[in-house]
C-alpha cells in the first residue's frame, strides 16, 4: 500500500544526530539535543526562581518552590529520615524524565523517554544504586531481604526464588512502564492523525467530515498524554524511592 | 496500583496498531544502531552535570529560601504572640487602675458630700438662731411701739370725749373724771 511509507507511526522514534557535523562526529543524537533542553529548562527555571529569592515567591519562584516542596515530601514519606541524602538524585530523575516527557508531546520534538535505552539505562542505574545502598547498610545480612520475616521455614524454598525474581524484575518493569506508556501514546497520536489522511484521500469530501472522530480522539489523547506525562515521572520516582526504602529498611 | 487498568489499556491499544501498520520492527530495539547506545552515554553526562547543578547549587539555594521563609513566618507569629500578651497584661492592669480609681473617687465624693452636709446645717442652725433673735427683737419692739401708741391715744380720747361731751351736754366734764371712765372702756 502507498500510505504505508508515507505514514510511518515509528519515525518518530527514529535516532538521527544533531548539531550538524560536529554532532555527526561525537554521536550526539536528536535525543541527547533534547536530553539537553530538558536540563537547560531545569536549570533555568531554578536560575530564575534564585534571581529574586522573594520573601512572596512569583510565578515562576512558587514552581520551582514547588517542585522542590513536592519532591522532598515523596523523598521524606516514602524513604524517611535517611532519604535526605537521597533527595538531589530523586529530585534530578523525576524532574529530567517530567520535562522529557512533557517535551516529547510537542511537535516535532524527540521524547526521549520512548526509549527503551534510555528508559532502561535509568532504571538499571535505580537498581544497581538501591542494590549498592543495601549491601552499604547492612553489609551480607542485606540477603536477608529475600526471606520477608515470619513466614514458615518450609514455605522459604519456594518464597526466596519468588523474592529474588521479583527483585531481580524491578529494572525492567521500571524501564518498561515508562518507555511503553511514552511509546503508546506517541504511536496512537500518529495512528489517529495517520487515519485521517486516509480517510480524507480515500473518501473524499465525506472523509473529511468523518475525520473529525479521529481528531476528537487526538484531542482527548493530548489531555491524557498531559497525565501521563506527569504520572509515569511520578511513578518512576516513587518507586526510585520505595525500593531504597527497601534497601535501607529491609521491607 | 489503581493506575495499572489505564496503563495496561493504553499499552495495548497503542501499540497492537503500532505494530499492525508498521509490521516490522521499533527504532528503540534497533541496538545495532550506534546512536541507541551513544545518546546513553550522553545522557550519563547531562545527566551528571545535572545533578551536580541541583545537588551542589540550586536545591540547597531553594531549601534555605523556604527555610528562611518559615522561620521568619515563626518568628513574626511569636512576635505577634509576645505583643499579643503584653497587650492583654496591660489591659488587665488598665482595668485594675480604673477599678481603684472608681472605688477612690466614691469614697471621695462620698466624704465631700457628708462636709457640704455638715456644712448646710451648721449654717441653717446659725442661721436659724439670728432669724430667732431677729424675730424676738421684732416682737418686743412691736410691743413697745403698741404701748406708746396706747399711751399716746389716752390724751386725744380725753380732748375728743371733752370735746364731745361739751357740745352734746353744753357742760364741763373735769379732766378726772374723763380718764377714769376712758381707763374703765381701754381696759
Amino acid at each position: 500500500m502507498a500510505q504505508e511509507s508515507a505514514i510511518n507511526a515509528l519515525g518518530q522514534f527514529q535516532l538521527t544526530t544533531g548539531f550538524g557535523p560536529v554532532g555527526r562526529l561525537v554521536e550526539f543524537t536528536n535525543s541527547n539535543e533534547m536530553m539537553l533542553l530538558a536540563a537547560a529548562i531545569i536549570t533555568l527555571l531554578f536560575a530564575t526562581a534564585l534571581r529574586h529569592r522573594a520573601m512572596v515567591p512569583g510565578r515562576m519562584q512558587g514552581l520551582a518552590e514547588m517542585s522542590y516542596e513536592f519532591v522532598h515530601q515523596m523523598v521524606d514519606d516514602t524513604i524517611g529520615h535517611e532519604g535526605r541524602r537521597f533527595f538531589p538524585f530523586i529530585f534530578t530523575l523525576f524532574a529530567f524524565i517530567l520535562v522529557g516527557n512533557i517535551l516529547g508531546l510537542f511537535p516535532y520534538f524527540f521524547a526521549f523517554t520512548s526509549h527503551i535505552a534510555v528508559t532502561g539505562a535509568l532504571a538499571l542505574f535505580v537498581f544497581l544504586l538501591s542494590t549498592a545502598v543495601g549491601f552499604w547498610y547492612h553489609g551480607l545480612g542485606f540477603f536477608k531481604f529475600f526471606s520477608p520475616p515470619g513466614v514458615p521455614g518450609w514455605l522459604l524454598p519456594l518464597l526466596i526464588p519468588i523474592e529474588i525474581v521479583s527483585f531481580l524484575s524491578r529494572p525492567i518493569s521500571l524501564s518498561v512502564r515508562l518507555f511503553a506508556n511514552i511509546t503508546a501514546g506517541h504511536v496512537m497520536w500518529e495512528v489517529f492523525a495517520g487515519f485521517m489522511i486516509m480517510l480524507v484521500t480515500g473518501l473524499g469530501a465525506v472523509g473529511v467530515v468523518a475525520a473529525i472522530i479521529p481528531l476528537g480522539l487526538n484531542v482527548a489523547l493530548t489531555a491524557l498524554e498531559f497525565l501521563v506525562a506527569f504520572l509515569q515521572a511520578y511513578v518512576f520516582a516513587v518507586l526510585t524511592c520505595l525500593y531504597l526504602h527497601d534497601a535501607i529498611h529491609l521491607h | 496500583m489503581r493506575r495499572a487498568p489505564i496503563l495496561y489499556l493504553s499499552i495495548a491499544v497503542g501499540t497492537m496498531p503500532a505494530i499492525a501498520m508498521a509490521g516490522s520492527k521499533l527504532p528503540q530495539m534497533d541496538f545495532a544502531d550506534p546512536l541507541t547506545g551513544a545518546q546513553v552515554v550522553w545522557m550519563a553526562i547531562i545527566m551528571l552535570v545535572l545533578y551536580f547543578l541541583m545537588a551542589r547549587w540550586a536545591l540547597p539555594q531553594i531549601g534555605g529560601v523556604i527555610e528562611k521563609r518559615v522561620s521568619h513566618i515563626a518568628n513574626d507569629l511569636e512576635t505577634a504572640r509576645q505583643a499579643k500578651a503584653k497587650a492583654e497584661h496591660a489591659v488587665t492592669e488598665l482595668n485594675l487602675a480604673i477599678r481603684n480609681a472608681r472605688e477612690s473617687s466614691q469614697s471621695a465624693i462620698a466624704d465631700a458630700v457628708k462636709a457640704a452636709k455638715e456644712r448646710a446645717r451648721a449654717q441653717s442652725a446659725e442661721l436659724n438662731a439670728k432669724l430667732d433673735d431677729q424675730i424676738e427683737q421684732a416682737e418686743s419692739d412691736i410691743k413697745a411701739a403698741q404701748a406708746q401708741a396706747v399711751a399716746a391715744l389716752a390724751p386725744v380720747a380725753r380732748e375728743v370725749t371733752s370735746s364731745l361731751l361739751m357740745r352734746l351736754t353744753g357742760e364741763e366734764v373735769s379732766a378726772e373724771r374723763i380718764d377714769r371712765t376712758l381707763a374703765l372702756v381701754v381696759a
